[in-house]
């Protein structure tokens, strides 16, 4: 921290918008080249991902070259999406939200500029090489471990960058989404380090990989986006969260009890009970920070629902925060050994990690870009109309998506664990639910490229200058 | 013993102590208490309940 550090958590109102205002300044250039990278893999990874969902239906389509077979277009759509769309947008929010919550600038942007730099260029060249069927074959860890090296270093010149602003910061407190981004980026390194380590082998390399696999959602993912809720619905709102101590009991107990969850993933593979039944344990205990965080955020809320009318932001992170309620207990469901036996192995656990990375994470996430973008380039959503758009088609489109999904999975299940039915039953029984993830992944898509269209536009600055936010004027309402 | 599970638990060990001590250094700075003041950090000016935004 600076010699000069203030330790103030509530200055004088001209010292605080002062503050804000460098804060936002010096935070500029690299949020908004990890916004504009992030909106780019989103539309990739979607336009991947309804491919390889449309191979279901049409399974001869594209299959003439080697890097448009199902293995190669899933894969790219999932690191595109996972790494490119959510990890970098997170990390744009972070980087945005830190210096605001800790009352100083950046330290170094430059640093934060070339880690997105860098983190685009492990990523072009991460799923240049799957394409071409170059893969470490691990889920979550598909690209090349000598490529990840690009991603360690890049994620280094970003952790030292926020790390250090927080160092000198002039508050007294953290705020919860500060612990959330400082915990993310201490664990995402370690995480992801471990589990490239070239080291494990068999069995230990499966239990490595889900421990990695469910952390990257749990320990990255999660923190930031959870993050970004915990600042835009109070500040939207204009009124505290409900209860700050109940705030920090989540973080503290998803700090405990996250990392022992992906062992569940492995429920009847051939390894140690007490690793399964402990990492069940802990996927039920999840139950602790996501009821704290529910009941937080939804106490906020009663008697402001309204708000949602006036404020796309609002609408899209309490959309977000509430299916993440949903999902995680949904998770904590899915890792009991008795409902696991059925749904293990099926596409419920599809319609699941959608639901998390899409339902929750990113629908929290385009909230935040509707408030932060227009305050970085100065000029405002230009249509009323293609928000609510996206948000009615993000939201139907996932919705079908995990309805169909999460029952054909619990067919599915059931048909195979029926040793009187032949193996191809259930293979059948899930075709019409397959045929309507194509329609959810279609409406999510054009969701997608309806929010990429419309923020072109707002950061080219294009369309009539507005003064008011988006849905604030009369007759805009949804 | 496996060195991979030795690597993984020494691994896993530094974790839990690096969390711990973010813990109890958060308890010893007070981050526990005076809840309702850190609650205001994301407020920086006038701002209404039920606007849809601040104004930069």
């Amino acid at each position: 921290m600076s010699a000069a550090a203030v330790y103030l958590d509530s200055p004088p109102p001209e010292v605080a918008l002062a503050e804000r205002v460098a804060a936002d300044q010096s935070a500029r250039r690299p949020v908004l080249l990890f916004f504009h990278s992030a909106v780019v893999w989103l539309v990739v990874g979607s336009v991947f991902g309804l491919l390889a969902s449309l191979k279901f239906q049409f399974p001869d389509a594209l299959t003439g070259s080697a890097a448009l077979t199902f293995g190669r277009i899933r894969t790219v759509h999932l690191n595109a999406v996972a790494y490119g769309w959510a990890g970098m947008s997170l990390i744009g929010l972070a980087v945005w939200m830190i210096p605001r919550l800790v009352r100083a600038p950046l330290y170094r942007p430059g640093l934060a500029v070339a880690a997105a730099w860098g983190w685009n260029l492990w990523l072009v060249l991460g799923l240049g090489a799957v394409l071409a069927g170059w893969t470490d074959g691990l889920e979550w860890l598909e690209i090349p471990y000598p490529i990840d090296a690009i991603v360690v270093v890049a994620g280094g010149l970003m952790a030292i960058s926020v790390l250090m602003t927080v160092a000198r910061r002039k508050t007294k407190h953290f705020y919860v989404s500060v612990w959330y981004v400082l915990a993310a980026m201490v664990w995402f390194p370690i995480i992801f380090a471990t589990a490239n380590l070239p080291i494990f082998g068999g069995v230990e390399q499966a239990a490595v990989n889900w421990w990695y696999g469910h952390n990257a959602l749990g320990l990255f993912i999660t923190p930031l986006a959870l993050a970004g809720a915990y600042y835009f619905i109070p500040k939207v709102l204009g009124r505290p969260i409900q209860s700050y101590s109940l705030s920090l009991v989540g973080f503290w107990s998803l700090a405990f009890f996250y990392s022992l969850n992906g062992i569940h993933h492995l429920i009847g593979g051939p390894l140690p009970a007490w690793l399964i039944t402990t990492s069940i344990t802990a996927s039920v205990m999840m139950v602790i920070p996501v009821a704290a965080t529910a009941v937080n955020f939804h106490t906020t809320m009663v008697g402001r629902f309204s708000a949602l009318k006036h404020s796309p932001t609002l609408r899209f992170v309490v959309a977000g925060s509430m299916i993440y309620t949903v999902v995680s207990l949904q998770g904590s469901v899915e890792a009991l050994r008795g409902f696991n036996r059925v749904v293990h192995f099926t596409q419920y656990t599809v319609g699941h990690a959608h639901l998390g990375v899409y339902g929750f994470a990113s629908l929290i996430l385009f909230g935040c870009l509707y408030f932060i973008v227009p305050r970085l380039v100065d000029w405002e959503w230009p249509s009323d109309k293609l928000i609510r758009w996206h948000f009615w088609l993000a939201l139907a489109g996932i919705s079908i998506y995990v309805i169909a999904l999460c029952t054909a999975g619990w067919l599915q299940g059931r048909a195979m664990l029926d040793a009187s039915r032949p193996f191809m039953d259930s293979v059948e029984i899930t075709k019409p639910y397959l045929v309507a993830r194509s329609v959810g992944g279609t409406l999510m898509l054009v969701g997608n490229a309806i929010f990429a269209w419309h923020y072109w536009l707002v950061v080219r600055r294009r369309g009539k200058e507005r003064l008011e936010p988006a849905w604030s004027a009369p007759g805009a309402l949804a | 013993m496996n060195p991979a599970a030795v690597y993984i638990i020494a691994i896993c060990g530094l974790g839990g102590v690096i969390a711990c001590a973010a813990f109890v250094w958060a308890a010893l700075k007070g981050e526990f208490t005076d809840a309702s003041e850190a609650a205001l950090l994301v407020f920086d000016d006038e701002e209404r309940p039920g606007e849809s935004e601040e104004q930069a």
